[in-house]
């Protein structure tokens, strides 16, 4: 089936900035786990699609 | 005339729509399957993903898996009602071709987390099973399905899931999920011929076929035999595509055909590209099979006029046992001591018969129960 090139390059760019905030909570997930920086997780909260939870189960990091 | 459409699962996660965008450009994909309760904890999904929904949507190729409503729970819980409100929602929202769930109770802390495992089938639990299916179908207002489940404690129980499901599903027109995998694992754990064993299944219901992978687990119960369990995380197995093609002819009212995987086990471009591969393969045994219909016509499965208690149905007997069962599953230190407490508790001599359950799936059900005990 034929999908719109918008929605496309959308669901793209979308993906690709979920990708990066799970790696970005994964991250900082292990630094708060090692005690390096117990901010850091809140700090990723903030921004669009950044909520940890986006992650969990979708890419089971949560 | 209906065609079988190749389809694939598509959720919010990021390996997932890494691997299903390309086919996605490349306009192959004829239809998504989308969980849609695997996410309602979020206040709202992004609208780049709505979107994409929307497009199969308004093409009528969007279709709905349920993972979380834990059919067959004893009690009617809190989180039962909301999924049905969640579900109504999102029906409004979308218009779904149509609606399916997993058959089985979920272990875990509310039943809404964890893993299926089957249930004792008995005049109670199919009345359970049937009110619940109806007040799905309420909420949706679309044809609504169940998956054949993979796990199964005994031969017994691999034997009456089939005639079980179409009980279950008859009072709502309902149709089958035939997942290959999952029957591909009640083959080979219960080492059953397959012209035998499929003549169990309601074939006329099956509306929908999944194929995925999965792994082999060694159990100390039999460790001559691995146990094959339904973990979604490997490419799809040459006897499942061979499975595909054999059954997809004696389903007269297949319309969907899905490859599923679980976004964990895509992290790499091999494991992608792998996907694709698997897709291409289904594409081409849905395409070989479109070419040789002529003239099909299939059943719609359309949702049928229901009178619903005001009350739902509930065993308070049975949730007590699902609870004596998952603490059991998830905290005894071995499989002994799990066949022990079976027995002390009551359970071995009831009607889940557990005395009778092959022990390296008591083994099975343990390492289910503990991998998903606090949820994803």
């Amino acid at each position: 089936m034929k999908v719109s090139k918008k929605v496309l390059q959308a669901a793209l760019l979308g993906t690709t900035l979920l990708a990066n905030s799970c790696q970005l909570i994964k991250t900082a997930q292990e630094a708060q786990e090692n005690g390096k920086n117990k901010l850091f997780k809140n700090e990723a909260n903030k921004g669009n699609n950044t909520n940890p939870e986006y992650c969990c189960p979708a890419c089971g990091m949560g | 005339m209906p065609k079988v459409l190749s389809t694939v699962s598509c959720n919010l996660d990021s390996n997932l729509l890494f691997s299903v965008l390309p086919l996605l450009e490349s306009e192959r994909v004829e239809a998504i399957e989308w969980s849609f309760d695997a996410l309602y904890s979020f206040e709202q999904i992004p609208e780049w993903f709505t979107d994409l929904l929307s497009e199969f949507s308004q093409a009528g190729r969007l279709i709905g898996h349920g993972v979380f409503f834990s059919l067959f729970s004893g009690k009617w819980l809190p989180e039962q009602s909301q999924w049905l409100e969640s579900l109504r929602q999102l029906s409004q929202a979308h218009h779904f071709d149509h609606i399916s769930e997993h058959f089985g109770f979920m272990t875990g802390a509310d039943f809404h987390r964890g893993a299926p495992l089957s249930i004792p089938f008995t005049p109670g639990t199919l009345a359970i099973g049937q009110d619940r299916l109806k007040r799905i179908s309420e909420a949706c207002g679309r044809p609504v399905g169940l998956e054949n489940l993979a796990f199964a404690y005994s031969l017994d129980g691999v034997r009456r899931h089939g005639a079980f499901l179409d009980e279950l599903l008859e009072p709502i027109n309902g149709f089958l999920i035939f997942d290959l995998h999952n029957f591909y694992c009640q083959l080979h754990n219960f080492e059953q011929d397959v012209d035998t064993l499929i003549r169990n299944y309601p074939l006329k219901r099956v509306r929908e076929i999944h194929i995925s992978g999965g792994s082999w687990e060694i159990s100390e119960a039999r460790p001559e035999r691995p146990v094959r369990r339904d973990t979604h995380d490997h490419a799809v197995p040459e006897s499942v595509f061979e499975l595909l093609e054999m059954v997809m002819p004696r389903c007269p009212n297949l319309k969907y055909v899905v490859l599923e995987q679980l976004g964990p086990a895509l992290n790499s471009e091999k494991e992608r590209l792998d996907f694709q591969a698997d897709f291409f393969k289904m594409e081409q045994a849905v395409q070989n099979f479109n070419r040789q219909q002529q003239g099909r016509e299939i059943h719609d499965f359309l949702p049928m006029k229901y009178t619903l208690n005001a009350v739902p149905l509930e065993d308070e007997a049975l949730y007590q046992q699902q609870i004596q069962l998952t603490d059991i599953l998830e905290n005894a230190g071995d499989l002994k001591s799990a066949q022990a407490q079976l027995i002390a508790c009551g359970l071995a001599d009831s009607d889940w018969q557990a005395r009778y359950w092959a022990p390296e799936m008591l083994d099975t059900a343990i390492n289910i129960a503990r991998k998903w005990k606090n949820g994803f």
